[in-house]
């Protein structure tokens, strides 16, 4: 036991470990509540104070720093957006490139990417992120309309092939390709001084089958898929047409 | 008998406590962390600087509506929400990186510290979406690192005072140290815990191959080690069990030099195979905090402190 006189008064040390007993219990919280809480666990976010002073202090994680779930929530997403410019050229954008440097950087975006792959399949979430993203694309490269795809790590094909298969690299010109298909596909067209998003659905999606087809007047009206020019004049003859809302879907949830 | 026992171990555990919490100690480990986790602070604004404007600028990709739309956080607070002109955003930004810097150099840390706190918060609400495992274990470093005296050594300012007396152990290293040293502990252990609850491939030996898998993420192909499944499988067993045995038995005299050893070895690793090096980096140099001082100032070359 070190001498008293090394020590901090009592009257500080009872209020340091007051204010130690208050901080470790917000972690407890912070910890326990975020992945799959109790009744309680919830209820003890509640407690006056506590989400605010975890929250402001990003404090308020679980730590379970998975790497990888062998999911699609952790394969690396990226944007691939093609803007059409005002003199008729395309340009080819995509968030992050492959060889982003510093490191870091190309972290953080492609977190917004698989935030924007998840948001736009979220019913709650609706739109709101790829269409900022959308608009901030076309401001950037002063572009009328475009097209923004979020591929989708094909998972199915990775359990397929099972483990231990070395993908081939040199097969595809960007190795992010090589486990990438379908995903989130969007037309991008500014109505008006309004960007609008006009998500194309997969085929198997939105044609009917032979066997299990929907009377047809069921189905929302949506942008014919595949010819772009004809879509993006009908879109810009009717300005009040709303953008179709994407299939509802679970989010992945974040990945801390 | 009972009241004895009671006794004797409210007793024990008050001085346990005291012993714990408040013994004073030298803040070598929290200087030598000070620098490594300023740079990783100042590292990660300066990161911003590419995407600044394309993120954050008016007509940004993440304007402050859809970030408070998303609501990944009901409480939030950035200074940056407040900057509408790409000027006023350029101006702050290089604010931060320097203060960020400032704080890594050991330039008056008790306002450098509070103000690297405050701007690498203030990016992290600003566009929550695009943090990562680093930005939380930043976050709570720079905190601790702000209650103790981080920039007694090796720092510009213990340069600037060469006249005045030595610098003493104080409690509140103790502090900041302690409470690295229990956030750290609990991270390793829920990180063990998570692996081992939700996903299949930490359990049947396939984690690290998943990882290798993601070919933009490694730093190197991996690949070749298709053919050497039972050292995948090693592999990622090892990952998990030093997880959860620094979790636990860090607290150990006996195994806390081993785990600091295998530290080293793990998180050497796992940089150039997830990609994750800032995040591998702040974790191995939270180890320090279970690093002594003497151990410290011999592999430093300098003289211990009185005390």
């Amino acid at each position: 036991m070190p001498e008293s006189s090394q020590l901090p008064s009592e009257g500080v040390r009872a209020a340091i470990s007051f204010g130690l007993l208050l901080h470790f219990f917000a972690l407890f919280v912070a910890v326990c509540s975020n992945v799959t809480p109790s009744a309680l666990e919830s209820r003890l976010r509640t407690v006056p104070g506590v989400r605010p002073y975890l929250q402001l202090l990003a404090l308020d994680v679980p730590y379970q720093f998975q790497l990888t779930y062998a999911e699609e929530a952790d394969f690396d997403h990226f944007l691939a957006a093609t803007l059409e410019l005002p003199d008729g050229q395309t340009h080819s954008v995509r968030i992050p490139e492959a060889h982003t440097w510093p490191g870091l950087r190309y972290r953080r975006l492609e977190r917004l990417a698989g935030k924007v792959a998840r948001s736009a399949e979220d019913w709650d979430l609706g739109n709101l992120l790829p269409q900022s993203v959308a608009e901030s694309l076309l401001t950037q490269w002063s572009a009328r309309s475009g097209q923004l795809r979020c591929p989708r790590p094909d998972i199915a094909r990775l359990q397929r092939e099972g483990a231990f298969v070395a993908p081939d690299l040199e097969a595809a010109s960007d190795p992010r390709e090589i486990y990438y298909r379908g995903g989130y596909d969007a037309r991008i067209v500014r109505v008006g001084g309004l960007v609008q998003l006009f998500k194309a659905e997969p085929l198997a999606e939105s044609a009917p089958t032979a066997v299990t087809s929907a009377p047809s007047s069921e189905r929302p009206a949506q942008p014919p898929l595949g010819d772009e020019a004809n879509r993006s004049a009908d879109v810009e003859n009717d300005e009040n047409q709303a953008p179709q809302r994407p299939p509802r879907a679970k989010a992945a949830g974040d990945v801390p | 008998m009972l009241r004895a026992y009671f006794r004797d171990l409210s007793t024990a555990f008050g001085q346990g406590w005291t012993r714990f919490w408040f013994a004073p100690t030298d803040p070598l480990p929290l200087c030598c962390l000070r620098i490594i986790v300023g740079a990783v602070a100042c590292y990660s604004v300066l990161s911003y600087s590419w995407d600044l404007i394309a993120l954050f600028g008016p007509r940004g990709m993440v304007p402050v509506g859809v970030v408070e739309a998303l609501g990944s956080s009901d409480f939030r607070w950035s200074y940056l929400d407040y900057l509408p002109t790409s000027g006023s955003l350029w101006a702050a930004h290089w604010v931060g990186v320097a203060v960020t810097a400032l704080f890594a150099c050991g330039v008056w840390t008790r306002l450098t510290g509070l103000l690297s706190l405050v701007v690498t918060l203030a990016y992290w609400h600003r566009g929550p979406m695009l943090t990562s495992e680093m930005d939380y274990v930043l976050a709570f470093l720079l905190l601790y690192l702000n209650v103790g005296p981080c920039g007694d050594y090796l720092s510009i300012t213990s340069r600037w005072r060469r006249n005045l007396p030595p610098v003493r152990p104080r409690f509140s290293a103790t502090l900041a140290l302690r409470l690295i040293q229990v956030h750290l502990a609990v991270v390793y252990l829920m990180m063990g815990i998570g692996k081992l609850s939700y996903s299949d491939v930490w359990w049947n030996g396939e984690g690290v191959w998943w990882l290798i898998r993601k070919p933009e993420s490694t730093w190197f192909d991996w690949t070749w080690l298709a053919g050497h499944e039972l050292a995948v499988n090693a592999w990622t067993h090892a990952i998990v069990a030093y997880e959860l045995a620094f979790g636990v038995l860090i607290w150990n005299r006996w195994a806390r030099p081993l785990l600091l050893l295998w530290g080293v070895v793990h998180w050497g690793l796992l940089a150039p195979l997830t990609g994750m090096g800032p995040f591998c980096l702040l974790m191995l140099a939270g180890s320090l905090a279970f690093v002594s001082s003497p151990v410290l100032s011999i592999v430093l070359r300098m003289r211990p402190t009185e005390g």
